[in-house]
């Protein structure tokens, strides 16, 4: 079949949906046809346009979190942040794959996002650009981590360590704006390192953006008294952000490295405690069992030299060697323990040392960075602080390379008592016996046996044990403690030289050496330091967002529950040409929702005419009956679709169920029709609650002939546009219907027969030159047909004869 | 990073040495790894810590045993450079010497920065030329970058900017080809100081951006006073096509700057340059017609000019 290609059958329907679960929140990828959802059951989904199709599904688990509050994309559409309120996290999750990239925790279960980009450009920001890390020509690449221990987070598993840089993305700096409960709003600079904490904003928040020239943040918050709820509008300065654009773009880079890097210190130490076994600590319990058996005067000690040196074994002895110790026993014991050292020397020497010297090597570029006081010094760097965190590195890298020293000396330590051990074992068993030991190592081991084989009741008090032979286990214990056996630096020539002299003792450039402490006590020291002088900045930038406006606006008395809420509005948009805040929202007159815009220059200092304007939806023309659907209008939901249009769904009161719902695109250079806006202009003050004195709104009415659409047999309430791939999604009222639709269809002649399966040819509304309007309303209609040319006459084949309300 | 290393390797030594035997610690490691630590100390003002560092070594190493040399060499090289900053060229002079005796290529390098300080141009020309025509020769191209550095500034010292501006291109090229990233900081130093001089101090700032944050993290105080020094001068030059109230903000940052420098060459007692700073400063007070700081800092300036009389080169002509 073939029909006459019919012109604005506005908005064609791509793609219907009923879904299982509830949707909760829906944002469209700003770059790709992609549409990221967020169900009741926690699940992050991401749908294609064509037919809805599903592209993968992040399930909720224990990990991440259960309940997604909301999404936002990164503006290039490679990134999908969200935020779960059980946990309090904010995850990164590739849109290639549905694997958490990097995941942060927040104070407080965050309700809004948004993630903005900055679009200001200057010879100073290029300069900077381009001076952008010689970190990766200097430095080594990380390795990986192992694969299994990667699971947390996915930045260091792939075979080139560029991860971090490929998650930075462009080095234009992009902002992710969260903001919770209790007036709770963070920035997180290119979604991963907090750069600013707002403090001052009363109430739950809304509604956030924050302008692409980084002037200004607006930000909606509900504070609820007694059972309704107070909505303002709050448009926070931000020039601090605004004139140190190119620092605050190099501070925020180098403080992702920092702490990406620090996470991935993390896990290397997390591998190599899990390296380390538990069977590595046999030796030790054996040993004090024994000495809490045996009835014998002689120490421990001496049983084993009087082995060494007569070769033979007390009783007691001998039953521990063979019957619980066994020589096959022994052989294991060896070999766990030489397996497990060289891991962990092989995690320290490849990952934990060269992420520490990266790590030391971008604190360092960040003291230089806060040592150019002018530039740095108003963000809040503190270049005393950093050299601090320097040294606490140094520390950390000092430390690592003891447990390198200790692992190696008890590897060769081991090695050397197991083999004699072995050999007077198979002596006892009279078993074939090996060549005898010669001499060198017949004193190693009996150094070792001085050395290691005391007894320590003191040990055994704190510990309960009596020995304390295995001696890596000490330095990856998350302990307070200090190390049960630390190294000797008796004789050690620098360490005495050190404490002998006066000046080199205090210089500030030598790093302090915790000779009692474990590897991670150092780590957690060097942790609290670094995210000490990280945290200042955000303090710093988050002191100086002032609240430079506040409108209070309306009182909301619906009682919805709180996820529900997330799609409603209002709803911000900043149009990054003309440097302009829309706020989009309803107010409640005769049981109508009516809509208003607000708009609001993002510098505070400028002013912007036809600040707040209220729309009416006068008349729906339809196409085949050259009439007029007149009828009431309420506003469901509307959202900015691109710089010009906003998407509007409407609820006619009058229409009956499955045919009351409109889909409308608004042109706002009719609402900002510059001819007459003059006589649309505020006459009320934005210091008391605007839907007090909705007298003073200016109303401007609107009447449609096209660019509109009756959505049929679905109880349609919110809505979600993308005006860079013209589409749009539709849902209903009962969270699980979505349809999605194309736009612009404006040039297309469609021939197509097969795609609208799902509809009825009859029910398109199509466009005819409108000739019914009253005579009131004709002067706008007039503007707005100028707008919406060319006009294109259409005989269409069959009419509906129930359009008419 | 080097700090880091130094002491790592020092940390290493000594637990071997508890395992192993005593006499462990004599070692060329530990020799080069405390040297190393008695310029990093030297380099950052603290040369009570470093001489304490090379009384050590004297003990450790007496004077005719295997790695004496190391320490010596350190020794004379620390003397050197403090003997430069106090402007007592006659006494680095005579350094000169000591050092040739133990390296003879670092001895003429010397001997020639001696000699542009002390105006004599063209012999410094000759011998940085021979200097780099040998050093070619053996790759050394750290002295190469160095030395390059010494022609360049030779040239805009006798006011031709330009003629520097290749050589600074080639050091700068020879740097980044082998990583030296201090070196190439350097350069970019003296690349924006040319850039100035030939009266473009707008791209000499935003050249500086890239050399100045690794100057300020691990540079010597020296360096980084100078750095902060030639930012000041770039904003002040920059600031001349300003119109008035741009243009007293851009003096006072200057200023604010200048004064970071002062606190940097402070540390080394650098009186020479302290004493540039403050006659600058005297006359960025003077332009906002701050009188009373102007008069301080001219005061400081008389003084330190009756201790350190000018030798007639002009300010603008010195890095």
């Amino acid at each position: 079949m073939l029909r006459f290609p019919t012109c604005f059958p506005s908005f064609r329907v791509v793609g219907e949906k009923q879904l299982p679960q509830e949707i909760i929140f829906l944002v469209w990828s700003p770059k790709r046809d992609l549409i990221a959802l967020a169900n009741t059951a926690g699940e992050v989904l991401l749908h294609r346009l064509a037919s809805f199709h599903r592209v993968w599904s992040f399930p909720p688990n224990e990990n991440t979190g259960k309940e997604v509050t909301c999404l936002a994309w990164r503006p290039d559409g490679k990134l999908l942040a969200f935020a779960l309120a059980d946990t309090k996290k904010i995850v990164l999750c590739d849109v290639e794959k549905p694997e958490s990239l990097h995941s942060f925790s927040v104070e407080a279960p965050v309700s809004c996002m948004h993630w903005m980009e900055v679009t200001v450009e200057s010879s100073v920001l290029t300069s900077f650009y381009n001076a952008e890390d010689e970190s990766n020509l200097l430095l080594p690449k990380l390795p990986t981590l192992p694969k299994n221990y990667s699971n947390t987070s996915k930045i260091f598993s792939e075979e080139n360590s560029d991860e971090i840089i490929k998650l930075l993305g462009d080095v234009r700096l992009n902002i992710l704006v969260l903001g919770g409960s209790s007036g709770f709003i963070e920035l997180y600079a290119y979604g991963m390192f907090k750069i600013a904490r707002v403090t001052g904003i009363a109430g739950t928040c809304l509604a956030l953006c924050l302008s692409s020239d980084l002037k200004s943040l607006s930000v909606v918050t509900e504070v609820s008294t007694n059972g309704a709820s107070e909505v303002s509008y709050f448009q926070l300065e931000t020039n601090l952000l605004y004139s140190f654009l190119p620092e605050v773009t190099r501070m925020a880079r180098k403080f992702t490295h920092i702490s990406a890097l620090l996470q991935y210190i993390n896990l290397s130490l997390t591998c190599m405690c899990e390296a380390w076994e538990e069977i590595l600590m046999q030796m030790d319990s054996r040993l004090t069992k024994f000495v809490q058996e045996k009835n014998t005067t002689t120490s421990v000690q001496d049983e084993f030299m009087h082995l060494l040196l007569w070769g033979k074994a007390s009783a007691e002895l001998q039953t521990l060697l063979m019957n619980q110790l066994t020589v096959k026993g022994l052989k294991k014991l060896g070999q766990s323990i030489e397996s497990s050292y060289s891991s962990i020397q092989k995690l320290v020497i490849s990952h934990l040392q060269s992420g520490s010297e990266s790590l030391l090597y971008h604190l360092s570029e960040l003291k230089g960075m806060a040592s150019w006081k002018q530039k740095y010094e108003p963000l809040g760097l503190d270049a005393a602080g950093i050299e601090e965190a320097i040294t606490a590195v140094g520390s950390f890298i000092l430390k690592a390379n003891e447990l390198l020293q200790v692992i190696d000396s008890s590897m060769k330590n081991f090695k050397a008592f197991f083999r004699w051990l072995y050999v007077a074992m198979l002596r006892m068993t009279e078993d074939h016996v090996l060549p005898e030991l010669n001499k060198k190592d017949i004193t190693f081991v009996a150094e070792f046996l001085t050395e290691h084989f005391n007894e320590a009741p003191d040990l055994y008090n704190r510990k309960g044990k009596y020995f304390n032979v295995e001696r890596v286990g000490q330095y990856l214990k998350d302990e307070d403690d200090d190390l049960v056996s630390p190294p000797n630096t008796e004789g050690n020539q620098w360490y005495d030289f050190l404490q002998n002299s006066s000046h080199l003792k205090e210089s500030p450039l030598l790093f302090p050496y915790y000779p009692r402490k474990s590897l991670h006590f150092v780590k957690r020291r060097m942790e609290n330091i670094i995210d000490q002088c990280l945290q200042k900045p955000a303090d710093v930038i988050g002191k100086s967002m002032n609240q430079a406006i506040c409108i209070p606006l309306y009182r909301d008395t619906r009682s919805e529950d709180s996820t529900r809420r997330l799609f409603k509005f209002p709803f911000l948009w900043n149009n990054k040409t003309s440097n302009l805040h829309y706020l989009l929202f309803t107010i409640l007159e005769d049981s109508l929702y009516k809509m208003c815009i607000l708009r609001r220059h993002t510098d505070i200092s400028q002013s912007v005419s036809n600040g707040l304007i209220a729309i009416k939806f006068g008349s729906f023309t339809y196409a085949t009956t050259e009439k007029v659907r007149r009828s009431i209008y309420s506003c469901l939901d509307a959202q900015f679709y691109d710089d010009e249009t906003v998407t509007v769904v409407l609820k006619d009161t009058v229409g009956r169920e499955g045919r009351d719902r409109l889909l409308v695109q608004l042109p706002l250079s009719l609402v900002y029709n510059s001819e007459d806006s003059a006589e649309y202009q505020f006459t009320g003050t934005y210091s008391t609650r605007l839907d007090e004195q909705c007298s003073a709104i200016p109303t401007r009415t609107m009447h449609f002939e096209k660019h509109w659409r009756l959505l049929e047999s679905m109880k349609a309430q919110y809505v979600a546009g993308n005006g860079f791939r013209k589409v749009s999604c539709v849902l209903s009222s009962n969270l699980r219907h979505v349809r999605v639709f194309e736009m612009d269809i404006d040039d297309e002649w469609e021939l197509d027969e097969s795609s609208d399966e799902e509809e009825e040819a009859s029910n398109k509304p199509v466009k005819i030159k409108e000739e019914v309007l009253s005579e009131s309303e004709a002067e706008n209609q007039q503007a707005g047909a100028a707008a919406l040319a060319p006009e294109i006459v259409i005989k269409v084949e069959k009419l509906d004869p129930e359009l008419d309300s | 990073m080097a700090l880091q290393q130094a002491q790592m390797l020092l940390s290493m030594n000594s637990l071997e040495a508890v395992n192993a035997g005593v006499q462990q610690n004599n070692t060329e490691s530990f020799a080069v790894a405390l040297c190393h630590l008695a310029e990093l100390h030297a380099e950052q003002g603290c040369f009570a810590a470093a001489s304490e560092v090379l009384k050590h070594l004297k003990e450790r190493f007496p004077p005719n045993s295997q790695h004496a040399q190391l320490w010596m060499l350190c020794d004379q090289k620390i003397q050197f450079d403090r003997a430069m900053n106090d402007g007592k060229y006659h006494l680095a002079d005579s350094l000169v010497t000591g050092i040739t005796a133990l390296n003879s290529i670092e001895g003429v390098y010397r001997k020639a920065v001696v000699l542009q300080a002390q105006n004599q141009m063209s012999e410094a020309h000759k011998l940085l030329q021979k200097l780099l025509v040998h050093c070619q020769k053996l790759k050394n191209t750290e002295m190469v970058i160095s030395v390059l550095l010494s022609v360049a500034e030779l040239y805009w010292r006798s006011s031709s900017p330009t003629i520097a501006l290749p050589m600074l291109l080639q050091a700068l090229a020879l740097s980044k080809e082998y990583r030296l990233q201090y070196l190439a900081s350097e350069t970019v130093l003296n690349l924006a100081f040319a850039q100035l001089i030939l009266g473009i101090p707008e791209q000499a700032l935003s050249l500086l951006h890239m050399a100045i944050e690794p100057i300020l993290a691990d540079g010597a105080i020296l360096d980084k006073g100078r750095a902060m020094f030639l930012v000041a001068k770039c904003q002040v030059a920059s600031a001349a096509s300003y119109d008035q109230p741009k243009k007293a903000e851009a003096l006072e940052a200057a200023i604010e700057n200048l004064n970071e420098a002062k606190n940097y060459f402070a540390k080394v007692d650098c009186k020479e340059r302290i004493r540039d700073v403050v006659y600058f400063q005297a006359r960025l007070y003077h332009t906002l017609g701050k009188t009373q700081e102007r008069n301080r800092c001219a005061m400081l300036f008389r003084q330190l000019h009756q201790e350190l009389p000018s030798h007639g080169v002009p300010l603008i002509n010195h890095l």
